[in-house]
């Protein structure tokens, strides 16, 4: 069957957060996959649900959170259903996740060499030396100068664009088939961000990880992915290739976020804007989530809303205005 | 514009001259020497009136103490910053206290700017009040009506900033800033922190707002699509200097600087087609650190035509070309921009 | 689908009722924390005892009866339902004086609390505004503090002026604002760099009014905390210096009073001590658990985890 050739695929999957305030569906029913090799997108706006997506599919939803529905088929295997011991192995050994903010990822009172040879020695069978070996050489990998050096010193006197590196060569250290990064340029400076990128590309061509990024920036988006999925207020409201989502978005938000992005390569300074803002994940309403910031919206969108549905060739879109 | 004054000076709101701020850093009981922390050193700039001036750096550059030394957050350690005709740092407390009217700021952080237990309408009503320019009825009168210039609705006076999104509270952040109808306004990273989409949004509400009040902007930033959509003119920043500032046009049509050149092709470009075709320059190496900066000049560490003269000389910001003035030896002869008006 | 919609629009409604009464989401919060609930409970009963005693004590508190002297509590032998909880060694009602010692306690643990609170949050909020040299005075006055320990301050203050109620609620409000001092000024070094104190000083605002209106209501809720627990302990160290000989003097009644006459009856009349101390603990107890209860729900970061 196609459906076992994907390597991730992801259906229907609800994550649900349950606060003071009432329930608040960050992710409502999402489904896609990812093949292997395969660097495929996912952008959004803050309270798109894109991170809690990541973090579903490394079953590392915290207290008030809950994946309350869906599969997430990992070579076939429903990651859901696995115990947590078997999962604690896939999520070093198959899945790894690099974070926005690399310094509270790492432990600041160990050196970089242990938290990385730990990493190693957690999922692989061997000594101490072959574990330093083999740190030495991912630090090397990620282009990390002076990696003997590094090996030995604290987080804290590593800057920025380092730490990210070194996110990346323990998240490398078991020869993960699916690398997911979370915003892993944004909070580094420009010039960083362009170096963090050119190492991923060169790391999914080197090792053959699929890498699933996700991101609020588009510019990102063209320069790395070969695949985007568009989400908006816990939902995927569109999804193809990249050169047909910049050539041709069909979903009004994706059209907007488009035209927001400063037209940085020309000398046209106009921009557009999107009314409104996002929506509060639980202010919720009835039809299309968009609608209330969407130019088109017609009488449908309020009442009820539109399903994901295929325009061709691998191209989805959630929109009333496809439906004819 | 007045006769006593050259036209020189008149023309100018702001100018900045040798500019230099060091915090110092010396750390250890017995320190072997003094260490100081160059946040900014040595720069030179003017505004006209009406303007916005973009500067634009990473971090440690000295953007934003520079907005802070304007704001007269912080004493320089060298330098004047003469503002309308007087150096801002020589004015008495009570002199100051006036000057503020003309001079405000927008913040980076719409969350950490607004007070948190106070109503919007206090928000916006402080600076009124602090310069006791209205009161009462016309005090509400006023509030509500730059509840409105900023496009928010004025009944939301009575709300707290916690039941507004990002985007709405810049907005109230926005409409205190031009309460008293200041002159000049800092604009320190004001979109950074907001979703794309609003971000345009609260660029076409600044840039609505320059030409309805005559504002004088100086906009920091750290994202160059931002800073270039709203400046005139744009100084680029690197370590405590400026390496380059011109107009904008010809900083992104033909950059003179390797930085700015490098920084210019560092930002993603949201079209894919481009993504093989365009060579992007990637600077190897980190930031220094603006406590131990290199030898002579800052960016040779990272410069891909770095030589010995780097080493020892540090370059001059000299004018290059007619208004576009670069410190670097070696500045780029044609500008390899990656405009390219034909896309 | 539409129906699951509505759910979510009702969950709204709800919500913004909350919003509406404050009041109403506060008590549902307190509601959700049974020691919370149970603190308030017998906080309101000290409250409402202490002003309303001289109507519910059914003796006065002073009143001697030598014909009654150490009477045991109604339910043991010899006891009678006159004196619920027995007498003391003059004969007085210890029921009664319990009721009445609420008042010296809550006035002595409020007052002195009030004093401490007064001088540490404005020594705190100078300290950590303009730091400096004004910083480095009051840190060290705060270290010379810390290092003498508080009760040898009180005793020695004490025994040089004399006992007395008002000097014993001054000497515990001047031993006693350090921990403010303290926290204050820890939150105020953090909320000062936040981006709004930066736009009042480049609106020109005066120091003073940034520190009353920017400063001090955003670390509020850290000295709330530590006021309602130290109310507590106030409570403690008056009834500890009384026992002592060293604070409430007879014949003013407080539980601290109570305790020293009944250290000499412990082994027949165990009730002339105990009934105080049970009063002294349950007070204490009580305070220390809205406290809590606060400290969680004041500190956004346990509001989150809290379910």
């Amino acid at each position: 069957m196609k459906q076992l050739d994907h390597m991730l695929e992801v259906k229907d999957m609800k994550t649900h957060f349950y606060t003071e305030k009432g329930m608040i569906p960050a992710v409502d029913g999402v489904s896609f996959h990812v093949d292997e090799g395969e660097l495929v997108g996912i952008v959004g706006e803050s309270g798109s649900g894109k991170s809690v997506t990541a973090l579903s599919i490394m079953n590392l939803i915290e207290q008030p959170g809950k994946i309350v529905d869906g599969e997430i088929l990992y070579n076939g295997e429903d990651l859901l259903q696995v115990s947590e011991k078997k999962m604690e192995s896939i999520r070093g050994n198959d899945i790894s996740m690099i974070f926005q903010e690399p310094l509270t990822s790492l432990n600041p009172v160990l050196t970089i060499g242990k938290q990385i040879t730990e990493a190693i020695r957690a999922h692989q069978k061997v000594s101490k030396k072959e574990a330093k070996k083999q740190a030495i050489d991912l630090l090397h990998r990620v282009r990390i100068p002076r990696a003997e050096s590094v090996y030995s010193s604290y987080p804290h006197v590593l800057s920025g664009g380092m730490r990210q590196r070194v996110m990346i060569a323990i998240a490398l250290s078991c020869h993960p088939k699916l690398l997911i990064a979370d915003e892993p340029t944004t909070a580094l400076d420009v010039t960083i961000q362009a170096q963090i990128m050119q190492l991923l590309k060169e790391i999914s061509k080197d090792i053959g990880a699929a890498i699933m990024l996700i991101t609020h920036d588009l510019g990102v988006i063209a320069e790395m992915v070969d695949r985007v999925i568009v989400m908006y207020g816990g939902k995927i409201v569109e999804q193809t290739d990249v050169h047909t989502l910049f050539k041709s978005p069909e979903h009004p938000y994706t059209k907007a976020l488009i035209e927001s992005t400063p037209r940085f390569h020309t000398l046209e300074d106009e921009f557009y804007s999107i009314q409104g803002s996002v929506l509060q994940t639980h202010e919720s309403i009835q039809g299309c989530k968009y609608e209330p910031r969407c130019p088109y919206a017609m009488d449908v969108c309020k009442k009820e809303e539109p399903l994901l549905e295929d325009m061709n060739e691998g191209h989805k879109v959630r929109c009333w205005l496809h439906d004819q | 514009m007045s006769t006593t004054k050259t036209d020189e000076q008149t023309d100018y709101i702001l100018e900045v001259k040798g500019l230099k701020k060091y915090f110092d850093v010396t750390d250890g009981l017995f320190p072997s020497s003094k260490k100081y922390l160059k946040a900014v050193d040595g720069i030179d700039f003017k505004i006209k009136r009406g303007e916005t001036l973009g500067i634009v750096g990473e971090s440690g550059c000295g953007k934003s103490t520079t907005g802070n030394l304007i704001m007269n957050m912080l004493a320089p350690t060298e330098g004047k910053i003469i503002f309308d005709g007087e150096d801002i740092h020589s004015l008495s407390k009570r002199q100051m206290r006036e000057k503020r009217k003309d001079i405000q700021m927008i913040f980076q952080d719409p969350f950490s700017s607004l007070n948190p237990r106070m109503k919007v309408f206090d928000i916006i009503a402080e600076p009124l009040i602090t310069h006791k320019s209205s009161r009462g009825k016309e005090l509400q009168k006023e509030v509500e009506e730059l509840l409105e210039v900023v496009g928010l609705d004025p009944s939301h006076a009575k709300r707290y900033p916690h039941e507004f999104s990002g985007g709405q509270r810049q907005r109230i952040g926005i409409a205190r800033a031009i309460a008293l109808r200041p002159k000049l306004i800092v604009c320190d990273e004001p979109v950074s922190a907001l979703d794309v989409s609003i971000q345009s949004q609260i660029l076409k509400l600044l840039k609505k707002l320059q030409s309805e009040l005559q504002l004088t902007y100086i906009f920091i930033g750290h994202a160059l699509p931002a800073v270039k959509s709203i400046s005139d003119r744009i100084a680029v920043m690197y370590l405590g200097k400026i390496v380059e500032i011109t107009t904008k046009e010809q900083l992104f049509s033909s950059p003179m600087h390797p930085y700015t050149e490098a920084l210019i092709s560092a930002v993603p470009i949201p079209d894919p087609e481009l993504r093989d075709a365009r060579k992007q320059i990637i600077l190897e190496g980190d930031i220094p650190s603006p406590v131990d900066p290199p030898s002579g000049c800052n960016f040779r560490t990272r410069c891909p035509l770095a030589t010995e003269k780097c080493k020892e000389v540090d370059p001059k910001l000299l004018e290059k070309r007619p208004g576009q003035w670069v410190a670097c030896h070696y500045a780029l002869e044609h500008g390899k921009g990656i405009i390219t008006d034909d896309v | 689908m539409t129906v699951k919609s509505e759910d979510l629009q009702t969950d709204k409604n709800k919500q913004n009722k909350e919003e509406v009464r404050p009041v109403t989401y506060w008590l549902r919060l307190l509601l959700k924390s049974k020691t919370g609930t149970l603190g308030l409970i017998i906080v309101l009963i000290i409250v409402c005892v202490a002003p309303l005693a001289g109507i519910i004590a059914p003796h006065d508190p002073t009143q001697m009866d030598a014909t009654k002297m150490l009477t045991p509590p109604a339910w043991l032998e010899g006891g009678s339902m006159e004196y619920i909880l027995g007498t003391d060694n003059l004969g007085r009602d210890i029921f009664s004086r319990i009721l009445y010692g609420t008042r010296i306690s809550l006035l002595v643990g409020i007052t002195s609390v009030i004093i401490a609170g007064a001088i540490g949050i404005a020594l705190g909020l100078l300290s950590g505004y303009y730091g400096g040299l004004i910083d480095t005075i009051i840190m060290r006055i705060v270290d010379a503090f810390l290092a003498i320990p508080g009760i040898l301050i009180t005793l020695v203050i004490l025994s040089v002026v004399g006992p007395g109620l008002w000097t014993l609620i001054i000497v515990l409000g001047i031993t006693n604002w350090v921990e403010y001092t303290r926290v204050v000024r820890g939150e105020v070094l953090s909320v000062k760099e936040r981006e709004y104190v930066k736009a009042a000083k480049s609106i020109g605002v005066s120091d003073l009014k940034i520190m009353m209106k920017h400063l001090l209501p955003n670390v509020a809720s850290s000295f709330i905390v530590i006021s309602t627990l130290s109310v507590a302990s106030t409570i403690i160290a008056e009834a500890s210096l009384s026992f002592l000989g060293m604070g409430i003097q007879p014949p003013t009644v407080s539980w601290g009073v109570m305790l020293n006459i009944g250290k000499d009856y412990l082994a027949e009349s165990w009730w002339v001590a105990t009934f105080p101390g049970l009063a002294i603990t349950f007070t204490t107890l009580g305070i220390i658990f809205l406290g809590d209860w606060l400290r969680d729900i004041l500190d956004p970061r346990t509001q989150m985890n809290g379910k």
